[in-house]
């Protein structure tokens, strides 16, 4: 069971609207506000942060992918894309591209529940990705900046590998600052004095 | 109700001369042609046969009318037959003139056996050849209104999924505000089913009738069937079944349409599953073959249940045919439809069990990588 989501939702019909805003408070979330327009629905989002949003397609103005598609670029949020169409190849470009639940109309309940799970769980998987990701990056960052400095301090000092490694790690504890910090400072004093 | 075939065997001899008349009878029995006479433009005009006849053989003079009287009334009795005008050398020139008349053609006096063979003959080919053709018309002519068929449901996609939208969703929130009138939610309830079931029978109908575009990628059969297993999860969720793949070759790869294929491996799986009692197994073996002389690939799916009945084999693939208490029966029809447009056949093994074999090309004929079937190529 999910918890209570802050849920925006976008569709032209008022009918359609109406039904999405009565069962997402029957299955316990909040909506936040609801679109009529891509435009609407783009700054309806700008303005209050939800947790996940649900838009249909085809809507005057912006459509509801190229909405969807704007408003992750500003804030990654999860999006579910409800539509008339099942046509194969617009389903694979949305997944592909960053909606986490395509449903093609007529939807029940059951359906939205099921796909708010799934889009939610989706999305969190996908964050921890790009999360772990951004910290490899940095490590492997860190490593290469270490690297570097070892080889200034062996190169300047005269010293051998271990020894230069034990010198950095020794300015590290001392100035309570991280070993890549202090390789970074290394680097750059050598950039500074020039070559 | 003459049907086409004896037509073309029935000849109407009117002719006065009582020898001449018997010759030409005794000639065309013994051609195997089916044969009625008159002696008179009366009596043939009377005459119930001459409104079936495929070829009416007329003599130029007859004691009660000439031909180009009596041609247009038997143009009017007979409109399908030919008719040929027996003539004297020395009436050729109004024979000829029979002919603006309405006549095919004419014979000469003494009648050539032989020649009067091969009139006949080429008359017959010709209408065989019109029947052809207009058999080829018919076709055409249901293919376009299939294809129209077809198209139109695509067009209204929109508007009859919205349609169907807005009436599930006030059912849905009917029932909700029902919750103390268990009769009237009952009832609701009801509705509801019933719509369920119109809204399938909608998407298969619309699935079977639209336009088939097939956009042939490269693609990986075992992968493809281990996906569709795994979307059936929800529906398999506390029943005990699986799914064993065998392959003798290093893969499946071949060029297919995956969301077709996808609805093939779908509507077969589905059906094993429904089919079956547990311990649910199916067998999944893909081999290597020749399919229409190019390299292919045969996969026999076979499930551990019943298997098919005499009935359910023959009729199996047809339309609207099924065993289920629901649905529509166009499973297995739309599923042929796929396999056939990338050139491939679908057919039933011998089991045990049920055994589906579909063969296809791995890769598809040069004119065929984006094929469409019936309708505007432009969705």
């Amino acid at each position: 069971m999910t918890n209570s989501l802050q849920i925006v939702v976008a569709d032209d019909e008022s009918e359609m609207r109406e039904y999405l805003q009565e069962t997402l408070c029957f299955l316990g979330h909040h909506v936040l506000g609801t679109a009529t327009t891509g435009r609407e629905f783009v700054d309806l989002c700008r303005r209050s942060h939800p947790d996940l949003v649900i838009t249909d397609i085809k809507m005057p103005d912006l459509d509801g992918m190229d909405a969807a598609i704007e408003i992750t670029a500003h804030r990654p949020v999860p999006v579910i894309l409800v539509s008339a169409y099942h046509d194969p190849k617009l389903i694979e470009r949305a997944l592909s591209d960053h909606v986490l639940a395509y449903l093609v109309k007529p939807i029940k309940q059951a359906d939205l529940e099921t796909s708010i799970a799934l889009a939610m769980q989706r999305f969190k998987e996908s964050r921890a990705l790009r999360q772990q990701a951004d910290d490899l990056r940095q490590a492997l960052g860190d490593r290469k900046l270490v690297e570097r400095a070892k080889g200034i301090l062996m190169k300047r000092g005269e010293l051998d590998e271990p020894t230069a490694f034990r010198r950095l790690q020794k300015l590290a504890s001392d100035r309570n600052t991280k070993l890549a910090e202090i390789a970074r400072m290394v680097v750059t004093a050598e950039e500074a004095l020039g070559e | 109700m003459i049907n086409e075939a004896d037509q073309q065997l029935r000849v109407f001899v009117i002719e006065d001369d009582p020898d001449t008349c018997s010759n030409l009878c005794q000639i065309l029995e013994l051609n195997g042609y089916c044969v009625a006479a008159a002696r008179t433009a009366a009596e043939a005009l009377a005459a119930s046969q001459v409104t079936c006849a495929a070829v009416i053989l007329l003599d130029r003079h007859l004691p009660d009318a000439t031909a180009e009287h009596i041609l247009p009334k038997l143009k009017q009795f007979a409109p399908q037959a030919e008719i040929l005008v027996i003539t004297g050398h020395a009436d050729l020139d109004s024979a000829i003139a029979a002919l603006r008349f309405g006549a095919a053609d004419y014979l000469l006096k003494p009648i050539n056996p032989e020649m009067l063979r091969v009139r006949l003959q080429r008359i017959a080919q010709q209408r065989q050849r019109e029947l052809e053709l207009q058999h080829a018309r018919q076709q055409t002519l249901q293919s376009e209104r299939l294809a129209a068929i077809g198209k139109a449901m695509t067009g209204l996609t929109h508007e009859s999924r919205n349609a169907l939208q807005r009436s599930q969703a006030g059912l849905e929130m009917l029932a909700r505000r029902l919750a103390d009138r268990p009769d009237l939610l009952k009832l609701t309830r009801r509705i509801q089913k019933a719509h369920n079931d119109l809204h399938q029978l909608y998407e298969e109908v619309r699935d079977y009738a639209a336009p088939i575009h097939l956009d042939r990628q490269p693609g990986n059969l075992t992968d493809l069937l281990n996906e569709v297993w795994n979307d059936l999860a929800p529906r398999r969720k506390g029943t005990h079944a699986c799914l064993r793949q065998h392959s003798t070759i290093h893969g499946a790869d071949c060029h297919i349409d995956r969301f077709g294929f996808r609805q093939v491996f779908r509507n077969i799986l589905e059906n094993a599953l429904e089919a079956c009692s547990e311990p649910i197994e199916i067998e999944a073996s893909i081999t290597e073959v020749e399919c229409n002389g190019r390299p292919g690939l045969r996969i026999a799916l076979r499930d551990n249940g019943p298997g098919l009945g005499s009935e359910t084999r023959e009729r199996i693939f047809d339309e609207f045919y099924t065993t289920k208490t629901r649905g529509t029966g166009l499973g297995m029809a739309i599923s042929r439809r796929i396999v056939e447009a990338h050139q491939g056949g679908i057919e039933l093994g011998d089991g045990p069990g049920t055994e589906i074999i579909l063969t296809l090309p791995r890769t598809p004929a040069p004119d065929n990588v984006s094929k469409s079937l019936g309708g505007d190529p432009d969705r």
